[in-house]
Order: structure tokens, then sequence, then C-alpha cells
């Protein structure tokens, strides 16, 4: 399956080479999470922050499985308002 | 009395006088600084039905408990009157340093009272108050108008140390959407504040201080400071996220969760949003960091557009001028936001209310209801030109800013379409989109002073905690459970703990409440527990909407826009509803003690002390 993924912040060093406007899209195998989604971009373990797949927001470490064409944001901790 | 200055300096403009009175300690201990303290006065001398652009309404600067102290992000002061925007209690808060040389100077207060015959600036140099002649600086921008008053000073390092609170053409005009500016960006914006300081001529408050600010237990005061220092250091999100990116930090992560507005409210999470993010502005624009008095984070700054028809160095903007200038008004290019906020900042003009009436404005000509012939120009949504004219217009009452500078639905109602103006008493709404977060939307509904989403931050466990944790704080953004309790709450402990001592409540992502209460408990000394100061913010919380019940808003005003109630949320977790405030208000004026038409009982008054003072 695939997947979009967009890089906010400091999660833009992740972008596979060559991806424009800060995203790109991501082969993952069925049933894959978003742990695997982190391991296949290279986002070490201790690279934290959180995401919002598909306009519902998860922390780093969710099991939330993945489905094809689900659109994955990856966000620094922000705040403020 | 330590932390508190101990004095209060009530200037009569009317007769060209001046009074200094003692700060009662048990008033300070009761309510604290800032709003509280000016809560209470203006309760007690203000009238709540008078002409709030009249000679009965007094203007008021109150600094936080802990300004001066060296607490982190002690600085945060409020201006407060009678709002002549919502007719109801008016309190814009302001950081940057000019509180800082008001307590420095011996002052926790300055009330000013009638109205000087001609323009006037009252000058604080410690113990030498003077209120001199402002002819000269009448008509002068925000900017011009601190160049010229340091440019009068002969030492050039005490020009440096003096810092200026004052109106622009906005405020001189009585424009009920004028903010009250000091350090040339830092804005009291909301209420329409800077007309009531128009009203009574007064251009300028100009302070220079050399006092120390005492702290009952130093060593425990240094300890605690020390605490919060290192708890800011050690969190990633407010030690670099923020003062990299600032408040805008959150317009990509809030447009992705549908909280966003775009175009007047009327469209959410659109891929656009990333032009205009702060992540846009920090790598394009942003010059360098500039912190307000005693912080570590330092989220502003100079911004820099190098050419084209935004040319120009502006500030950075915050996340609110971001969401509502920007996307709200379908603007998606930074250069015109900078503008924008440049140009609000100069004239001295609330970036939000004025955002909220552009917006609006470009509907009602998208729509077809505002016809090019009386707005002058194209008013479509993106048009950054038209955003800079049209504030422009309104500073100077030209165009339609005559009825942009009457506020609230005015504009709206002209053309026929109360309901496209966004915003609850009269106040525009704030960057939050309620369709995706119930207890943003109570809470903006409930705030006392208007569409105000700065009472309550609701979103730090609706929003920011499922993504960033912690997550047993996360909530159901769009679930009604528990949240007029977590509201309430919420209210309650920010007025007091975080508002009223004088923390800032960005800071709040760095240094959480049980940092900063041993900071208030040691600068002042006052054996406070917890409970107390929340229950003071709960007394403070009644008696501004004592205030405002008095002035004749009503279980009517608490109402959400109704496009947010009857517009279905086109995404986020709300996707296909909308949020009933109308329920949850019941609970929450239950649960206040409050009676069905929101009214505090007498009982509930007199359980914080406040008997006798009913309807």
């Amino acid at each position: 399956m695939q997947v979009e993924v967009k890089m906010f912040m400091k999660f833009r060093k992740y972008l596979p080479p060559d991806s424009k406007n800060d995203m790109a899209v991501i082969t993952l195998e069925e049933g894959a999470t978003l742990l695997d989604l982190r391991a296949a971009l290279g986002i070490p373990p201790d690279e934290h922050g959180g995401t919002v797949i598909d306009g519902v927001a998860y922390p780093e470490d969710s099991v939330h499985k993945l489905k094809d064409g689900d659109s994955v944001g990856f966000f620094a901790s922000v705040a403020g308002g | 009395m330590h932390a508190w200055a101990g004095k209060i300096l009530r200037v009569d403009l009317s007769e060209r006088e001046y009074d200094i009175e003692d700060l009662d300690p048990y008033f300070a201990k009761m309510y604290i600084g800032a709003q509280g303290t000016a809560t209470r006065i203006l309760y007690d001398e203000v009238d709540p039905t008078i002409d709030a652009l009249g000679e009965e309404n007094k203007l008021i600067f109150s600094t936080g408990a802990l300004v001066g102290t060296g607490a982190v992000t002690g600085i945060r002061s409020v201006w407060a009157a009678k709002s002549p925007l919502t007719g109801g209690i008016a309190f814009s808060n302001v950081g940057g340093y000019f509180p800082a040389e008001v307590k420095f100077a011996g002052y926790d207060m300055i009330i000013f009272e009638g109205i000087a015959d001609d323009p006037v600036m009252l000058w604080i140099d410690d113990d030498e108050i003077e209120i001199m002649d402002a002819d000269h600086l009448w008509g002068k921008d925000v900017f011009e108008t601190e160049d010229i008053i340091k440019s009068e000073i002969d030492d050039p390092w005490k020009a440096m140390d003096t810092r200026i609170a004052s109106i622009g053409p906005a405020g001189e005009n009585l424009v009920k959407i004028a903010a009250i500016m000091s350090d040339k960006h830092r804005a009291a914006a909301r209420c329409g504040i800077g007309a009531v300081m128009g009203s009574k001529n007064l251009k300028a408050v100009v302070a220079h201080g050399t006092k120390d600010v005492s702290v009952a237990v130093p060593e425990a005061f240094n300890k605690s400071v020390n605490a919060a220092l290192g708890a800011i250091r050690a969190s990633e999100r407010a030690s670099k996220v923020f003062p990299a990116y600032g408040s805008a930090g959150l317009v990509n992560f809030y447009n992705e969760v549908g909280l966003l507005p775009h175009m007047n409210f009327k469209k959410m999470a659109l891929p656009e949003a990333h032009k205009i993010s702060g992540q846009a502005v920090a790598d394009g624009y942003l010059i360098r960091n500039q912190g307000c008095f005693s912080c570590p984070m330092s989220c502003g700054g100079p911004a820099e557009v190098k050419e084209g028809p935004f040319e120009g160095v502006s500030h950075r903007p915050e996340y609110e001028t971001h969401a509502l200038m920007g996307p709200n008004c379908g603007i998606y290019d930074p250069e015109a936001l900078l503008k924008g906020n440049n140009e609000c900042n100069r004239l001295g003009i609330d970036t939000m209310d004025m955002a909220c009436q552009v917006s609006c404005a470009m509907e009602l000509y998208e729509e077809g209801h505002l016809p090019e012939s009386d707005a002058g120009m194209k008013l479509n949504f993106g048009n950054g030109e038209a955003l800079v004219t049209l504030i422009q217009q309104t500073a100077y009452r030209e165009g339609l800013g005559e009825l942009i500078a009457e506020g609230g639905a005015t504009l709206a109602e002209k053309y026929g379409q109360p309901d496209l103006f966004i915003g609850v008493k009269k106040m525009g709404y704030a960057g939050y989109d309620a369709r995706n977060a119930y207890g943003m939307a109570l809470g903006v509904v409930t705030s006392t002073r208007g569409g105000c989403h700065c009472r309550a931050y609701t979103l730090v466990r609706e929003a920011l905690a499922h993504a960033f944790g912690p997550k047993e704080m996360a909530v159901d953004p769009v679930s009604m459970q528990g949240k007029a309790e977590m509201l309430m709450m919420m209210q309650n402990m920010q007025t007091a703990l975080v508002d009223c001592a004088g923390f800032c409540q960005f800071s709040m992502s760095g240094q959480p409440p049980p940092l900063l209460f041993p900071q208030l408990a040691t600068a002042t000394g006052v054996n406070y527990t917890m409970p107390e100061v929340v229950i003071n913010g709960e007394r403070i919380w009644n008696l501004q909407k004592m205030f405002n019940l008095k002035a004749g808003i009503t279980k009517a005003d608490d109402v959400l826009p109704k496009r947010l109630r009857e517009e279905p949320a086109t995404a986020g977790p709300g996707k296909g509803k909308n949020p009933d405030v109308e329920t949850m208000l019941k609970y929450y004026y239950m649960l206040r003690g409050w009676d069905e038409e929101g009214v505090p009982t007498p009982q509930k008054l007199a359980e914080l002390g406040l008997e006798g003072q009913g309807l």
C-alpha cells in the first residue's frame, strides 16, 4: 500500500531525496503501523514528535494501522495559541 | 510588601492631578494583580451601564503580581476598562518591557479617570510624575510616537531604558477595535481598549523606573525559578520548537486537525495553509529572535520582506494573526500577512478583530452582498492589498473603515447578513474552528470578554496532548463529556495562577502550574494553598460575570456563531457534526453555581465572599 507523508519542522530531514513541497509517497506492506512508517522513513526512536493521520492526531508510538491512501503528517511538539 | 510595589498611581486627567494610594495587602492577596485587581476596582468604581467612551469610564493599567521579580516570564499585565466594543468588561493582556518599568518605578497599578481637555501623555520617572502636553504626538502612528518620545530624552542610556505605551490613529479616532501598543509591537489588543485611551485624550504613558522589587523568601524563590528554568530547558517544545517557530508553529498542525479556519470559517484543512505557516515565516523572513522581559523562550522577533508591494520590516505574527489574517481571509502569501500585521501594529489596531472584519467583508463581496462600488476595490478572498487598504481605512474611519471601526456585526448588518460576522459578544472569533474542539467552543462562548480563546486553553487537552502527550491528559475533542468541568477548572486556575500572577500563558508548555505556584508563593510571601489561588480565580470570574450582567450582557449573548452551530465540519475529528453548546452551557452554569439564566446565585456569591453583589 502507499501512504502520503507530510513532514514539518525538524522531520523534513527524513524526507526521501528529491521530495517536493515537504511531501512524499511511501510504499509499505499491508497492515503496517505508524511505527513501521517511522522505521521506513529512518526516523530514530529518540526523535520525538506527534502525527496526524487523516485529520486525527496520534502519539508517536501509536500502533494505529495505516491503510492505503492515508495522509500522515509528522510534527515537532508545538505550543502556543 | 514583597513582589507587589504596594502603590497605586491614580491620575485625574480632567484636573491634570494625581494621587498615590497604598495597595491594601488583603486586597492584593485576594485579587493578586493584572486582571484580578483591575476587575475588582472596575466593579467597585465604574457603573457598568455608562458610555465606555465617556468621562465616567476608567482606564486601568495593572501589572501582574510577579512583574519585575525575575519570576520566569513574569511580565504579563493588563489594560482594563469598560469595553466600547462589547459593552462589558475589558481587559487586554500585554507583555514586552513596559510593565516592568512601571513596577520598577514603584507602582502596581495606574488608574486614569476623566478626560483631558487636550492631548496629554503621562510621564513616570520613579517618584517624578508629570502630565505633559502631547499635541505634537497626536496624529502620529505608534512607531513615530515612540521614536519622538525617546528622541526627546537627553540621556541615550535612559532613553533605552524608558518604555512607552501609546495609541495610534485608530485609538485617537475611537476605533472600537483599537489597541494600546507598547514596545512598538506588543499589543494590548482586544476589547477596543485603545479607543478608551483615545477617548481620554491620553496619547502615551512613558515609564522609567530604578527601584528594586523584593521577594519574600529569596532562597526559596530562586530555587523555584531555577526549577522552572530547568524544566523549560529540558523541554524540546519550550526551548527549541517554540523559539524557532513562535506560537504560529501551530498553524500546520491545527490545519491538519481541522482547527485552522479558512475563508471566514467556511472551509477547513486546505493544503495551502503550509505556505503561510509559522514555519514559512521562520524559514523565509525571520531576522532574529526577540523576547519579553524575564523570558527564556523569546518567541517574537523582527521579520523582513525584502522587496515587492509588502516590502519592509515587521514583527513575527502570533498564531491568531496568522490564522485570521491569513487562511481565514483566503490569504496564503506570508508577505501580505507580515505587512498586515505591521500596519495593525503601526496604526494601533487589534489584528484579530481587524482580520475577522476583513474576512467578513470578503465573503460579503464574493457572495454579491457588498458591491465593488461601495468597497472601492475588489475584495475577493486572498487579496492581500485589499487587506492592507482596509486596515488603513479603519484607522482613519475612511470608506468601509467607518463601518469596520464600529466593530462587531456593524458591517455585516449594513449589507443584510449579520451572521457573516463570526464573533461572540461583538468580538471577532479566535482562530480555532469550534466544530473540531467542543471544549474550546464552550470556552469562547463563556469568556467574560467576548469571542476570546485566552481564558482557558482547552486545546492543550483536546488537540495537543493527542499528538505530543502527556497521553493521560488527552480528551476527545468532539465529545461533550466532561468539557464543562474541565473548562471551569481551567478558567479559574488560569485566571488566578497565570494571568493575575503575570506569567505568560505560552510558558505553560515548559513550566506547568506546579512550577508556577511556588514562584507566586515565595515571591509574595502569602501563605497560599493551590485551592485558595483557584478560588481567587473563581471570585474574579464571578465579578467579571456580574459586571457583564449589569451591563446588559446575558445568556442570549453566550451563543456560538450560526455558521459554527449549523454548517457541519468538513474535516477533522468532528467531520459532519456541530457542537451543541446550548446543552454544555446548561451544565456549565449549574457547575458554576449560576441559575438557568447564567446569573450567579446569592449562595455562590456568598461562598466567594461577595455577599450582596447580586443583581
